[in-house]
């Protein structure tokens, strides 16, 4: 009986290994191996070479490693602020099943689906620099001068934050409008038995059972954008650096793919890596016990 | 309530906002280069021209903006636009199908059939999930260059196979497999893998579907990965050619209307296949939202 | 174990070993067609060797060159920028030709640019690799609206000044914002980024600090385009600016590209400095060998034959053909007889161009040089200021680590 219950565990711990193969050598063994390259210097010409903590030491020495955490820090709270509310305010004005609200949840929800390069590279078109941008055509009609918004850095973040809410919108309007449905209407009936205003309505009902949606979103939206690469990289990559000017647009994982695979500085990427992934703990750890608690009024 | 209207009135000139570079790309695939440089630029192509896909006057290699290769007839190494195109599909659909079906029998084995051991590899599976992927870049770069893996298709697909987040998502999923029905799988003398197969899937179906649909439209936009480990024209995915003529854009401004023709062919089967299976996206991409 | 999941797991990507030469130029997809005539020269005689050419865009070749080292496996022979060739030199990644092609390397010091075989030179004498081609910066200015091109400092301002009041401003495209394109005043200032140890960086002296300062006038005073890579040749074109400064690469293809100019256009050398020095940054790239080539040989035999003159004159008249062009580094004795526009133009500034500096920790520390100019140009900082701050980082990096890459 108990062999036989042995085999059978045997048989489906083999239907699993292939899988657990494939994580270990591609989803842990890099986490420790990474961690170990973190303290070498290693550029993959000869082997790693044990230094200790001097790559940690010279990334935070590093003032472009700073201007990255910096922008990447800005860019994230603004991503997150304006998309969180702004995707809040369209559910609510939005939400309903009419088909004219589901049209417009589709506009909105586009760059969530069909948001790649292609698209990006559409914004870069559209921000060019020279008067035949469309940006700078409408600022012409203005009477303004072109504004060199891929050339300048008071320009950059505003346009990497642009495209950055541009990218993540429908998605935060489509779970909001989840939530906001799950929240049952005879809270709301009740509450206007009361005579309770709209607005007070959306205070104290809304918000309120909101929050777990509010908590995620604001979650996942901050640990995304504190990854961001692709944006950055297209808008204003160049031949010597991924950092637009004055490094404006330099943010934590362009600054780790700069450093390891354009530099060959593996060894510094892997510190890189770790600051960022210790980083993200905090910044999660915070929003949960920020985010998740506040309000125990 | 007039006053809400007029509140609302801002928002609703967000919905062409969020179109714009759509219809930028769309107008923009059909002008010829002097017209998309012109100042300032015009909201209608004036003479809407196919050029830009198909270059009647291409005769090779050249600069001459009028005699640029549409973007049908781009050849990088003797592969063009379309290999692109089968490239990318190839890696979604395979790395899709596989992690999925991969991911949905560990759920099972691990939440139905658990054998000693299988609780320490949920909570690595766990664990895993909480580290931010970019940390495996450096050694899993370095992996696959020592492999000899480097610009071939190994590469883009192997690494992502084993998803962990997958496994979760099933495993809620799991629940709702009566375990009345494996049992009596069991005692009809079904093995793991044919009870996985011929029961447990096709209760998944919605489920299956749903998660299907961000894996598959985060693998088609995989950019960094590829960007690092494929730079041949025979294994090179959409985005990457897509992101070479958008560097190109800096220094020739004249390429801009291949681009766009480039972007709008890349875009639109995700939009044209997004139209006809909103629901399905919608329910897919926010699949695991709510429950967190 | 890593062996044990090659055979595992492997798909068949085997090299046949077969005589194959595979060669990695950056450039765009027109570059591969220039070294066409080499190819068929060298097959000409060695019938039995395939020879596979393939470009890589300027953005990912840095990429693509670390894949392919850590891999090691790929290219035999690569074009790459002269610092970059200097760093990966430097890694151990390229073969000293001074030791495995003696012969090659006497033959580009009869006959290569000076300034480009300086520039990859490193400072132990050993010869990363043969001076390709090179480009060179010029003026370029519209004949409608400018009779000659000014020929020193105080006479562009003035002319640019008098241009822009009837509405034609002024574009800086290669090196934009860049120490590339600061580099030029620099020179001609009389400044230098290193002293002649390459032990310390001075670039906080009175006569950068006088070139930061002319620098910055043309993007205060002039409103010069702070992009990157403005499109200069495109507004040179519409009228938007009347004087733009950009590469050698142009003469050829200005026509072609942009037909509205074609009778309208001029180059020049750059202008004269303080010091009467008109020079310009002498940008390029480097053929090297790979130190993990199995094909090492092959590779050396295949450089002796591209750099004989029959061929790089062949290749130079090919790359015309399509609008491109190859300035034969390593044999600067053939540009006089190329058919370019304004050639005469493009003699003079060869006669006073330079390299990025020949010191092997340039490569590391040029971000340092351009950030000042970017603080400077960008954000209103103070030319002295800015600076002092890049000496002192720069030798403090220096003496940290030493004047290594």
């Amino acid at each position: 009986m108990i062999w036989r219950r042995h085999r059978r565990h045997l048989k489906d711990a083999l239907l699993v290994a292939p899988f657990f193969a494939l994580f270990a050598l591609f989803g842990v063994w890099p986490v420790l191996r990474s961690a170990w390259l973190s303290f070498t210097d290693y550029h993959a010409t000869d082997d790693p070479v044990w230094v200790g903590t001097r790559n940690y030491a010279e990334l935070f020495a590093d003032e472009r490693f700073w201007t990255a955490l910096g922008n990447t820090a800005t860019y994230m709270a603004s991503v997150s602020v304006i998309a969180v509310v702004l995707g809040l305010v369209l559910a609510l004005n939005f939400g309903s099943n009419s088909r004219l609200h589901q049209w417009v949840r589709v506009a909105f929800f586009l760059p969530a689906v069909a948001g790649g390069v292609g698209a990006i590279s559409a914004w870069k078109w559209l921000a060019n620099s020279e008067a035949y941008g469309l940006f700078n055509s409408i600022r012409a009609a203005f009477g303004l001068e072109p504004a060199r918004f891929l050339g300048d850095p008071q320009w950059t973040m505003p346009v990497l934050v642009l495209v950055g809410v541009w990218s993540v919108l429908g998605y935060n309007l489509i779970i909001f409008v989840a939530g906001l449905r799950a929240i049952p209407e005879d809270l709301y009936q009740a509450a206007r038995l009361d005579g309770a205003s709209r607005w007070q309505q959306l205070l104290h009902i809304t918000l309120p059972n909101l929050r777990p949606t509010l908590v995620y979103v604001s979650v996942t939206g901050m640990v995304a954008s504190f990854q961001v690469f692709y944006e950055p990289y297209l808008l204003y990559g160049a031949v010597d650096t991924l950092g637009g000017p004055l490094d404006s647009a330099l943010m934590l994982v362009t600054y780790l793919f700069d450093r390891g695979f354009r530099q060959l500085d593996l060894g510094v990427a892997s510190a890189a890596a770790w600051v960022l992934t210790t980083l993200l703990f905090g910044l999660t750890w915070i929003n949960l016990r920020f985010i998740g608690r506040e309000g125990a009024r | 309530m007039t006053w809400l209207a007029v509140l609302r009135a801002p928002l609703w000139l967000l919905v062409p906002a969020m179109l714009l570079p759509y219809y930028w790309m769309a107008i923009g695939a059909f002008k010829t280069v002097g017209e998309l440089l012109r100042q300032p630029p015009t909201l209608w192509p004036n003479a809407p021209t196919g050029r830009n896909f198909f270059n009647p006057d291409w005769a090779g290699t050249t600069a001459d903006p009028d005699k640029l290769a549409g973007i049908l007839q781009v050849a990088v190494e003797g592969h063009g636009f379309l290999r692109f195109y089968a490239n990318s599909l190839l890696i979604t659909v395979v790395v899709t199908a596989v992690s999925l079906l991969a991911a949905s029998l560990v759920a099972f084995v691990l939440t139905k059939r658990p054998f000693p051991g299988s609780r320490w590899l949920f909570r690595l599976l766990l664990v895993s999930m909480m580290v931010p992927w970019e940390v495996t870049i450096v050694p899993n770069f370095v992996t696959v260059a020592q492999l000899g893996w480097i610009n071939t298709y190994a590469a883009l697909l192997v690494p992502g196979l084993a998803k962990a987040f997958v496994v979760f998502y099933f495993r809620q999923a799991m629940l709702s497999v009566p375990d009345e029905l494996v049992a009596a799988a069991t005692l009809d003398g079904a093995g793991t893998l044919r009870i996985w197969w011929s029961v447990v899937l096709p209760l998944l179906r919605p489920a299956l579907a749903a998660i299907a649909i961000p894996v598959a439209v985060a693998e088609w936009n995989n950019f960094l990965w590829p960007l690092l480990v494929v730079h041949d024209a025979a294994t090179l995915t959409l985005p990457l050619q897509l992101g070479k003529m958008a560097a190109d854009l800096s220094f020739n401004p004249q390429s801009a209307a291949v681009l766009m023709a480039g972007s709008l062919v890349a875009s639109l089967p995700a939009v044209v296949l997004f139209l006809i299976f909103q629901r399905q996206f919608v329910a897919g991409l926010g699949a695991g939202a709510t429950k967190g | 174990m890593k062996l044990a999941l090659s055979l595992l797991l492997a798909t068949g990507c085997g090299q046949a070993l077969a005589a194959r030469l595979v060669i990695w130029m950056v450039g765009d997809d027109k570059t591969p067609r220039l070294m066409q005539p080499a190819v068929e020269a060298y097959r000409a005689r060695h019938p039995g060797v395939a020879i596979e050419v393939r470009d890589v865009p300027w953005a990912d070749a840095m990429t693509k060159y670390s894949a392919a080292l850590a891999s090691r496996r790929g290219p035999d022979l690569i074009t790459a920028s002269s610092s970059y060739a200097i760093s990966l030199g430097a890694k151990g990644a390229l073969v000293d030709l001074n030791q495995a092609a003696p012969e090659l390397a006497r033959e580009l010091d009869r006959h290569a640019n000076p300034g480009a075989l300086r520039a990859i030179r490193s400072p132990d004498g050993v010869l990363y690799g043969a001076p390709f081609d090179m480009h060179v910066q010029l003026q370029y200015h519209r004949t409608d609206l400018l009779a000659r091109a000014p020929a020193d400092w105080d006479g562009f301002l003035a002319t640019a000044r008098a241009l822009r009041a009837q509405g034609h401003g002024f574009a800086q495209q290669w090196g934009n914002t860049n120490w590339l394109g600061f580099y030029p005043y620099l020179r001609q200032s009389g400044g230098a980024v290193y002293d002649a140890s390459c032990r310390r960086a001075i670039i906080d002296s009175p006569e950068a600090v006088r070139a930061l300062t002319y620098y910055a006038r043309l993007y205060r005073e002039l409103q010069a385009p702070t992009d990157g890579w403005p499109d200069a040749d495109g507004g040179l074109e519409s009228g938007a600016y009347g004087l733009m400064q950009s590469g050698t690469w142009l003469l050829s293809r200005l026509d072609m590209t942009h037909k509205g100019l074609v009778g309208k256009w001029a180059a020049a050398p750059l202008p004269t400095g303080p010091t009467g020095k008109r020079t310009a940054v002498l940008g390029g790239t480097v053929l090297a060998v790979m130190r993990f080539s199995p094909n090492r040989e092959l590779a050396l035999d295949f450089m002796r034959t591209l750099y004989q003159p029959e061929v790089t004159r062949r290749m130079a008249e090919a790359a015309l053909q399509y609008g491109g062009m190859w300035l034969p580094s390593g044999r600067q004795d053939q540009i006089a007889a190329l058919p370019l526009p304004h050639r005469q133009a493009l003699l003079d500034q060869l006669a006073d161009a330079e390299g990025p500096p020949p010191c092997p920790a340039w490569m590391r520390q040029d971000y340092i040089v351009t950030r000042a100019v970017q603080r400077v140009v960008l954000a209103d900082g103070d030319p002295q200021t800015e600076l002092s701050r890049a000496a002192a980082v720069m030798s403090r990096a220096l003496a940290v680590q030493g004047p290594k890459p």
